[in-house]
């Protein structure tokens, strides 16, 4: 798959009521390839990021994700993809555990006890398992809400805004886990916003 | 116009696994679901009354005499019974009650006219359903004067002497399935089916808007999930929580208000069953359409309230106009108290049951099908 194109999308606009908030953007990932996407706030950074998995429907605009068409195989093409949400988007009322118990039922991954037990302690959340989601603070919802977009061992990352609010040394983890995973072969899509 | 993936029963068991696990930490919710049915069966102590007319009834006429006509006639007249069916046996006529398609079975004995005539005072029947008593009351409460009424024109002249005596006929009145009119016989199997209403359509109500309001629903869209096992997943748990209900009800009617239970339970637990699934589903299809969660709420009071005032909870069934008794026809509530009556008083069987169980379950088939559609898979 290497050289191969992870994104191929082009013409992509989404448009709320009168308002055009994704105009005409194209764009090409290779596989493997870590691509960083900036932009201010409200350019619509978390728009186009909806689109490509499907949670918007685009009203123009064509091409594909790891090979599916993004407008017709969106089904396919979430069972592939991971997405870490901007805002934190796992259950709160549900342990650590839980919630990657669910996400793994939910893509039907193999042996999935297995699954839940190893990125808990790749992630470095074993001790912290059955803690509520909601009482974690916000560095270690971010580890929770990475590890459990890995659980399906998905082909293509998507990320919004993933460092935002986290401390320093917390960053520096985060992105020392993302070129490890890069080494492994995965595409990631990562978004942030301009500072400054 | 996206290819779905099948349906998969794994992950319908993973998202009743995280319901059931959410409704277990969301211990207020929990009491609630106990509190509710407690606080009602306290409340509800008294009954509501109104003077139903036009009651269907049938008639076993075995005399061929003229007084025996008259007789029917006046009941005709007086606007309270409706003479819908005629029977040959009195088997036939206790069918008839048991199945709720009359309230009333009049018999007129053989030789009727001539006992009367002969000042033998021949014995009338009237046989009544009184499993919801303000239906029945005021018709039975009419039947004397009604009946001395009819035959004064009757017994005139040499007759005369018979309008003398107390009364000319022995007059029998049979109150069927609870003897003793007491009205929470009727209310309080009925409050079951009220509370399951209106806590059932709650629940699931709020589902899918609090997934939304929580911001959890991008995350749950992102994955491979179908509506139908989003949507099947959410109700299965609360099925539990609607049995709980049930049976505190059954207790607290058979040891505190001292309901009979002539019927099968475990029949009343099938049937249960469907009615909550009924609820559940019409919820669940409220949340997909509702846009936050009061929204919600403020569709589950628009359908609970004409449930309770249509269904014959509040107001006998059979006394309210056709046009407020067609739209009654359509909830559940309105079938589900005929049944639990039907079973707890009358000992009905499961044939008994059926004809008033089928609209629960096209129902229960419609409001999920109408959900599955208008679950939206996207955030726009
Ligand atoms: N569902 C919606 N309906 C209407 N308008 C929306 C909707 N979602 C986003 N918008 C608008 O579209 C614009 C782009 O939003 P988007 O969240 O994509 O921006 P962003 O680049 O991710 O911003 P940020 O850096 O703040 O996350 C914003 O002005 C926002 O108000
Ligand atoms: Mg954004």
């Amino acid at each position: 798959m290497n050289g191969e194109l992870a994104i191929d999308v082009r013409g992509m606009t989404k448009r709320f009521g009168d308002r055009t908030v994704v105009n005409d953007i194209a764009l090409q990932v290779r596989t493997g390839e870590i691509y960083g996407f900036l932009g201010p706030n409200g350019s619509g950074k978390t728009t186009f990021i909806r689109m490509l998995c499907g949670l918007l429907r685009a009203d123009a605009g064509s091409g594909t994700c790891l090979g599916h068409d993004v407008i017709t195989e969106s089904e396919i093409i979430k069972r592939q993809v991971g997405y870490m949400t901007q805002r934190f988007s796992f259950w709160e009322d549900l342990s650590i555990a839980e919630n990657l118990d669910f996400v793994a039922r939910m893509y039907d991954v193999k042996n999935r006890r297995e699954a839940v037990q190893r990125s808990l302690e790749q992630l470095g959340l074993a001790g912290r398992q059955k803690q509520l989601a909601g009482e974690l603070s916000g560095g270690w919802k971010q580890r929770l809400a990475l590890a459990a977009c890995l659980i399906h061992q998905p082909k293509l990352l998507l990320l919004d805004e993933p460092t935002a609010g986290v401390d320093p040394k917390a960053r520096r983890d985060f992105w020392e886990q993302i070129h490890i995973l890069a080494g492994e072969g995965l595409t990631f899509l990562i978004h942030h916003a301009l500072h400054g | 116009m996206s290819r779905h993936p099948k349906f998969s029963f794994s992950r319908l068991v993973g998202i009743i696994v995280k319901e059931f696990t959410q409704m277990r930490r969301d211990r207020l919710t929990f009491a609630m679901m106990l509190g509710i049915p407690l606080l009602q069966l306290t409340l509800f102590g008294y009954a509501i009354n109104s003077d139903p007319r036009h009651l269907p009834a049938a008639i076993l006429q075995a005399d061929r005499g003229p007084q025996g006509r008259t007789l029917l006639y006046a009941f005709k007249n007086s606007t309270y019974f409706d003479f819908t069916r005629e029977v040959k046996t009195e088997q036939e006529g206790h069918d008839l009650l048991a199945q709720g398609r009359v309230q009333f079975v009049v018999n007129i004995p053989e030789n009727f006219s001539r006992d009367l005539l002969r000042g033998d005072r021949p014995q009338l029947l009237v046989e009544a359903d009184a499993t919801d008593p303000a239906a029945t009351g005021f018709a039975l409460g009419a039947l004397g004067t009604l009946m001395n009424g009819a035959l004064k024109n009757d017994l005139k002249g040499p007759l005369d002497y018979l309008n003398q005596t107390d009364s000319p006929i022995d007059l029998r009145v049979h109150s069927l399935y609870n003897p003793e009119i007491n009205t929470q016989y009727n209310i309080v199997p009925g409050l079951m089916g009220v509370i399951l209403t209106m806590t059932m359509i709650m629940i699931t109500g709020l589902a899918i808007t609090r997934e939304r309001e929580r911001g959890t629903m991008e995350n749950l869209l992102s994955m491979p999930t179908r509506p139908s096992e989003v949507l099947i997943g959410k109700i299965v748990p609360y099925i539990l929580v609607g049995y709980i209900q049930v049976a505190v009800i059954l207790i607290a009617a058979y040891f505190l208000f001292h309901v009979p239970i002539h019927g099968s339970i475990p029949l009343l637990l099938v049937v249960a069953l469907i009615f909550i699934a009924a609820n559940l589903a019409m919820g669940i299809t409220f949340s997909t359409v509702a846009k936050n969660q009061l929204q919600a709420m403020q569709m589950t009071f628009f359908v609970f309230l004409p449930s309770i005032l249509l269904s014959g909870f509040m107001f006998p069934f059979r006394g309210m106009p056709v046009w407020a008794q067609t739209i009654g026809e359509v909830f559940p509530l309105t079938h589900f108290l005929r049944i639990v009556r039907g079973i707890l008083l009358k000992g009905n069987g499961l044939y008994d049951v059926s004809r008033e169980l089928w609209p629960i379950a096209l129902f229960a088939a419609i409001m999920l099908t109408v959900g599955v559609k208008r679950y939206r898979q996207t955030l726009d």
